[in-house]
């Protein structure tokens, strides 16, 4: 019975922080798949297809990064097993959120031998507001995975200086070199190592620290070969090395310490938080000014975790974001938790206590807001995907239009067309839909997923599409209620934009076109377009094709394009460039008359077995604003 | 722990209870009407198969008497534009023989529509243009006619026409 009583409250400091993990971001772990999830849950697909299993976890994607364990497994092996069911992806998370925690505390309690200061830091990480978004949104989980494979790295090193064991020096390497394949954050181990040894871990630290060296090494070798194999971050992912590196940081400073939302019950001026993060810096770093004079160096090392691990995305100056600051802010735990720890005054004590009360009460609001933020995103893409599903299961070949689509649920599910996952290839919003849109120019062209009139009536006048409304709990079909209201002039209207490949634009084409083949389709020596008038704006002509490589042996060719009878350019097609994307400024074409496009090759080919005259194959072929990205 | 990872994802394969599976209350449909295309293998166009036609056979075609009739659905667009009104038919070489310049006339409504010559065995795809006044409403009668049938005890103990495995309206 003693025994039991022993135990319960060690049970206790262990099991605390899993638990207000689960009380505090229990809408996180409830939330659905949303944005960039749905392109990650693509690769069991190319899996299938037969894409190879190395190039899918070693090929570099999404702005060049390569996470083999974070994004790649994760999705691979969690998405071919399980589909669309989050429920295990999420208990994925957990397990490595809550031994991430114990790590955390299992460090901090060997660093100062005191349980109360070696339980805050964990539930002090757990208040940042960087954790909401790892916690809720399954592509945010390198963050999370990351921090843990720093602290196991560290614990491996806490132990390696200890016992001066050789095996535990080994693990530490062997654990850093896979946390590449978590977050290219990991790159920064080293300096965490050396401070370790040197801050933390006084004579041991003083003899063994030299062992770290090899660690950066290690970093700028990956350093070398990440910046030879990746493609130079471009768009808000650009890097940028100035003085605004000094303003991001301060940035993820405020962020970290003051949350970044004055609470509502507060009744407070909205910058409140933004002056609470001073002056919890001011008092964190006096605190721990006060613990270094004692010789207790943990808030120190704290400090440095935070500085080094958010040091990587700093000159990411156009992209900051709360998530970034799920592995740093542990740095923030240790910090605050170091300095509750060396305050010996009941007074100091107190300050520390409270101003951690403080930090809590400003940063979980935010933290909860964004999960429950996620939450609902997941659950409006989860009505919307699922309803895709159904339909595409009901009405295999059939498009799909879409009415009752925010703003919020085209960003969360749509624009990454999540239709993909199940084959289902036309999915459009109806016309007149988006207008209200939130624009992200550089993201996705939302002109691009609304039908055109024309194409609407054809396809639900034949029976090859259905109008769905989306619903809070489901998608309701509402084909003859549309079918009724709808102006049956569509019919007659052509679209700004055809893709010669779909079966919707055939009605577009005029003369000198193929039947369709998969997805594009053949014109030959000459072939005709109709595109709907331009209206106002300043529009191009954007014609997207290729032609094969075997009939450009035979020489190159030059395609030329007119609309109503002006000729507008020429797109050169040899084999240094069989495929050609290209856009031609529409000066002096009517705005108000509906356009006919001649696309003329200068020679034609025919394919070993076919009779046909082949010119080129599309493709799109149409009208881009130049300087109208929303819905016209 | 990455060990235990490790074993967590090798046994993945074995849940397939938490395997996600399409919701079926994920739409709610609009009222089912009729069909606008009869496979002889869809089991719900059986009500819309009037007369002249013998049981399914291999779950995929019928053999036609000499005159034989289905109700469908016009697609909303035929009583804008008009549409063709397509059949697959199969004439194998036994009753090609015996029906020399088969023909196959078609009424949509009671409109008569340009009759089709089967050329000889094979499969076939009869169409023909409806203009779009006998395409009004949410259900037309479609009523077939042959030049002529494969008599009783010729091939087997029944009157034999054609072999239709589909019926539809197509864009014109």
């Amino acid at each position: 019975m003693d025994a039991t009583m022993r135990r319960i409250p060690r049970l206790l400091f262990w099991l605390t922080p899993p638990c207000m993990m689960l009380a505090l971001y229990w809408h996180g772990f409830h939330s659905w798949f949303q944005k960039d999830d749905f392109a990650w849950l693509g690769l069991p697909m190319e899996w299938r297809d037969g894409k190879p299993w190395f190039d899918l976890v070693f090929r570099p994607m999404a702005q060049g990064t390569i996470r083999p364990w974070s994004d790649r497994l994760f999705f691979l092996s969690l998405g071919s097993a399980f589909g669309l069911n989050p429920a295990p992806f999420h208990a994925v998370v957990f397990v490595t959120m809550a031994a991430s925690l114990a790590l955390l505390q299992w460090i901090a309690l060997r660093a100062t031998r005191q349980w109360a200061t070696a339980l805050a830091a964990p539930l002090v990480w757990l208040c940042s507001v960087g954790l909401a978004s790892p916690l809720s949104w399954l592509s945010a989980w390198n963050q999370i995975l990351c921090a843990f494979f720093l602290l196991a790295a560290l614990a491996c090193l806490v132990k390696a200086l200890e016992t001066g064991g050789r095996r535990w020096w080994l693990a530490q390497y062997g654990v850093f070199v896979l946390g590449f394949g978590a977050l290219e954050v990991n790159i920064v181990y080293p300096a965490l190592a050396l401070g370790w040894a040197c801050l933390m871990d006084g004579e041991a630290g003083k003899r063994d620290w030299k062992k770290t060296l090899p660690l950066f090494a290690i970093s700028v070798g990956y350093a070398v070969a990440h910046a030879l194999m990746v493609e130079k971050g471009s768009g808000v992912y650009a890097r940028h090395w100035d003085v605004s590196i000094l303003k991001t940081f301060v940035r993820y400073c405020e962020f970290a310490l003051g949350g970044g939302m004055t609470p509502y019950f507060l009744y407070l001026p909205p910058q409140v938080w933004r002056y609470t993060a001073w002056v919890l810096a001011a008092v964190l770093l006096a605190l721990t000014a006060r613990a270094w004079r004692k010789e207790s160096k943990l808030a120190a090392f704290g400090l440095l975790w935070f500085c080094a691990v958010i040091s990587p995305v700093l000159p990411l100056r156009d992209h900051v974001e709360a998530y970034y600051l799920g592995s740093a802010s542990v740095g923030v735990g240790l910090a605050w938790a170091g300095a509750l720890g060396a305050m010996d005054g009941r007074r100091l004590k107190l300050l520390a206590v409270g101003a951690m009360l403080v930090h809590a009460v400003f940063s979980l609001p935010l933290s909860r807001t964004l999960t429950v933020r996620h939450r609902t995103q997941g659950e409006s893409a989860r009505v919307l995907v699922e309803g895709l599903e159904r339909a595409k299961e009901l009405h295999p070949n059939g498009a799909v239009f879409l009415s009752g689509v925010s703003s919020d649920l085209y960003w969360a599910a749509l624009a990454h067309e999540p239709q993909r996952l199940f084959g289902l290839k036309n999915v459009w919003l109806l016309p007149g839909e988006g207008k209200d849109y939130i624009l992200y120019p550089n993201v996705r062209d939302i002109t691009r997923d609304v039908a055109a009139e024309g194409v609407v009536a054809r396809t639900l006048g034949w029976g090859d599409g259905r109008v769905y409304r989306v619903e809070e709990t489901h998608l309701r079909e509402a084909t003859g209620e549309y079918w009724r209201a709808m102006p049956k002039t569509w019919f007659g209207s052509h679209p700004r934009m055809i893709d010669a490949g779909q079966p919707a634009f055939a009605r577009d084409l005029g003369d000198g076109w193929y039947q369709l083949e998969g997805t594009w389709r053949w014109m030959g020596k000459r072939a005709v377009v109709y595109l709907s008038a331009m209206g106002a704006g300043d529009w191009d002509l954007f014609v997207a094709g290729s032609c094969s490589e075997q009939a450009l042996r035979e020489g190159p060719r030059e395609l030329t394009i007119h609309v109503n009878g002006e000729r507008v350019g020429t797109v050169q097609i040899s084999t240094e460039s069989p495929s050609f994307e290209t856009t031609f400024p529409l000066e002096g074409v009517a705005a108000d008359a509906p356009l006919e496009v001649v696309l003329e090759v200068s020679r034609t080919w025919r394919a070993p077995g076919d009779s046909r005259d082949l010119g080129v194959s599309f493709g799109q072929i149409g009208l881009r604003a130049r300087s109208l990205p929303g819905i016209p | 722990m990455i060990a235990a990872m490790l074993a967590v994802l090798a046994a993945l394969p074995a849940c397939n209870g938490l395997k996600h599976r399409v919701n079926p209350a994920a739409t709610v449909e609009e009222p089912g009407g009729l069909l606008m295309r009869i496979d002889m293998s869809d089991a719900k166009a059986e009500a819309q198969i009037r007369d002249g036609f013998y049981p399914v056979e291999q779950g995929a075609w019928r053999w036609t008497k000499r005159k034989f009739a289905v109700t469908l659905r016009p697609p909303r667009a035929a009583s804008l534009e008009g549409a063709k009104l397509e059949m697959q038919v199969t004439l194998p070489e036994a009753s090609a023989a015996l029906l020399k310049n088969l023909s196959i006339t078609a009424k949509v409504q009671g409109r008569k529509l340009t009759p089709m010559i089967l050329p000889g065995a094979g499969e076939h795809i009869f169409s023909a243009r409806v203009p779009k006044a006998a395409l009004q409403g949410d259900a037309v009668n479609v009523e077939f006619e042959l030049s002529d049938v494969a008599r009783a005890g010729k091939i087997d103990g029944r009157e034999l026409g054609v072999i239709v495995t589909a019926i539809w309206f197509a864009e014109p």
